[in-house]
């Protein structure tokens, strides 16, 4: 079974949490490695606690347990 | 491999050729069921070829091969007696209904102020009442499944802008627009989505004739395809002259599976990119 994008390499900005998770989650179950970037630090003005490092990573254990790439900065 | 509609009965009105063909094979691969309806005659004020009974019936063979089953019945999308008919019976054989594909239409031409009145009539008849008819038959069965469902209403690029000399088809076109938006907003409590498809030129026997080939070239005296590529190419964002009948079969099979679940009310375009033009 080939995925529905089987090869193709995908850039996911926001990609610690959240939606950004789920989206290089969800293409990687269907074949893409992923680019993925997070700010993982506090914007002074936004009043709820952002990404972290350790989201970002968590987000790389996930890509690749479905056995895709992924290069996370 | 579970399909992504998997258990599913899907009705397609204009299911024997063409774009309706393609969506009653693309949900059957994805372990639909289905029901099909089409008119298989003429209608005399379309200028082209019309489906026949031996479309439908390859329909039917290539939904079989896929090991599916298939209810096909010759019912005219203007009859609505007819068209509930032929959904009761194939909801009483495959006992269920969760995707309905509004999709019989025809297309003919002519300035507004020369279109014939029965030329006119045809078309809201068929590619705007007709459309109606399949979703008044289709939402109490929809209903009583209690399973929620998605209703896809093929509208057209023409749904979203104006193309001169299709008067009565950009009409109804756009009919089928507030149509989905009011059937959207009244079905929403019981969990069925209604959204609309707007293609551009699709590779089928409906647009591939003599009669669009003169459209678009009006001072070539036996205009081909290699003269109707380059205008029809003319009409897209994308540097394609058309898409196929799978494209729009594709954009149909999202929005009838659960992927969907929560996208209801959407003008859908599989237009190259032909409405922002």
């Amino acid at each position: 079974m080939t995925g529905r994008v089987e090869g193709k390499v995908a850039f996911v900005t926001g990609a610690a949490r959240g939606q950004g998770r789920s989206h290089a989650v969800r293409l990687a179950q269907e074949g893409a490695d992923i680019i993925a970037v997070d700010l993982a630090g506090q914007v002074a003005s936004v009043p709820y606690p952002m990404a972290t490092p350790e989201d970002l990573d968590q987000t790389v254990k996930e890509v690749e347990a479905v056995d895709r790439r992924i290069v996370a900065t | 491999m579970t399909g992504r509609v998997e258990g599913k009965v899907a009705f397609i009105t204009g299911a024997a050729r063409g774009q309706g063909r393609s969506h009653a094979v693309r949900l059957a691969q994805e372990g639909a069921d289905i029901i099909a309806v089409d008119l298989c005659d003429q209608v005399d004020s379309v200028p082209y070829q019309m489906a026949t009974s031996e479309d439908l019936a390859d329909t039917v063979k290539q939904v079989e091969a896929l090991d599916r089953r298939i209810v096909a019945t010759k019912a005219d999308v203007r009859d609505y007696g007819a068209v509930k008919q032929a959904l009761d019976d194939g909801v009483a054989q495959l006992g269920r209904l969760d995707i309905v594909s509004a999709n019989a239409g025809i297309a003919s031409y002519g300035r507004a102020e020369e279109l014939p009145e029965q030329t006119w009539q045809d078309m809201i008849d068929t590619n705007l009442t007709g459309v109606w008819h399949a979703a008044k038959a289709a939402i109490p069965h929809l209903i009583a499944g209690g399973r929620g469902g998605s209703i896809v209403l093929t509208s057209s690029a023409a749904g979203l802008k104006a193309y001169a000399n299709a008067a009565h088809y950009v009409s109804a076109k756009h009919g089928v627009v507030g149509l989905m938006r009011t059937l959207a907003l009244e079905l929403a409590p019981h969990m069925i989505r209604v959204n609309s498809l707007h293609p551009t030129q699709v590779d089928t026997d409906m647009v591939m004739n003599e009669h669009t080939f003169k459209l678009f070239s009006p001072d070539t005296e036996n205009p081909t395809i290699e003269d109707f590529r380059p205008a029809s190419q003319a009409l897209n964002a994308l540097p394609i002259p058309w898409v196929e009948p799978v494209d729009i079969s594709n954009a149909l099979l999202f929005l009838a599976s659960d992927e969907a679940r929560y996208i209801t009310g959407v003008t859908l375009p599989i237009d190259a990119g032909a409405v922002i033009k």
